[in-house]
């Protein structure tokens, strides 16, 4: 499943710094109409029976494995000064 | 558990007969395998833990999926041949010795394998630095 949302916190010594909430959900939508293209050329390859058709599928399930399994990450730097989390999920 | 021991009470009580408690037996397992497998094929992660006192009590925690290996692994070995080499060559003179070549999927299942009974834990007291480096 891809990922929904990704966290970005960045503090400074003060207690000031960003929050920010990305909707990742609203992102793949988008995605996927930008992507259409590349349906159609897979379509294409798929009629002509071009030999190029297996590494263009492996490519786009390589990528979107990619995508689904940065569900999860976490990234947390924290020192004196500053404070830097990344969390998807 | 508790659903099986009731099953044995009715049977014990005469309330049902052998066969009946086997087939009853039988219904809650298959019932309770599913958990088991999502336990197993629970999402691990790889983790690392940096604890510095020195400097500026500089604190890194990194969360990983071991997943994401995987998935990283897979992309790695849809690089063409050509760009391969060109990496290869980019990451020997930065003093790493890894043939991507050796990725392929048997590997990254055996790495996977190993990494989740990995742990590696390095306490420095002249930097008072701790590195924690496991899976869970």
């Amino acid at each position: 499943m891809l990922p929904m949302k990704a966290r970005v916190l960045v503090k400074d010594p003060n207690g000031k710094g960003v929050n920010l909430w990305l909707p990742l959900f609203l992102l793949w939508p988008v995605l996927f109409i930008l992507c259409l293209p590349l349906l159609l050329v897979i379509g294409l390859l798929r009629i002509c029976r071009s030999n190029k058709l297996p590494k263009i599928l492996s490519l786009v399930s390589a990528v979107l494995g990619l995508l689904a399994a940065l569900r999860g990450l976490m990234v947390d730097i924290e020192d004196n000064d500053t404070k830097l989390k990344i969390t998807i999920n | 558990m508790e659903h099986k021991t009731k099953i044995l009470a009715m049977l014990a009580e005469g309330k049902i007969d052998v066969s009946e408690a086997e087939k009853l037996l039988n219904a809650v397992d298959s019932k309770e395998s599913p958990k088991r497998e999502f336990s197993e094929t629970a999402q691990r992660f790889f983790n690392i833990l940096i604890d510095s006192k020195k400097d500026e009590g500089t604190r890194v925690k990194i969360k990983v999926p071991l997943r994401l290996i995987k998935a990283g692994m897979k992309f790695a070995s849809l690089i063409p041949e050509e760009s391969r080499k060109k990496i290869q060559i980019a990451m020997r003179d930065k003093g790493i010795n890894f043939d991507l070549n050796e990725l392929d999927s048997l590997n990254v299942d055996e790495l996977l394998d190993a990494l989740q009974t990995l742990e590696v834990a390095v306490n420095d007291s002249e930097t008072s630095e701790t590195i924690r480096i496991f899976c869970a």
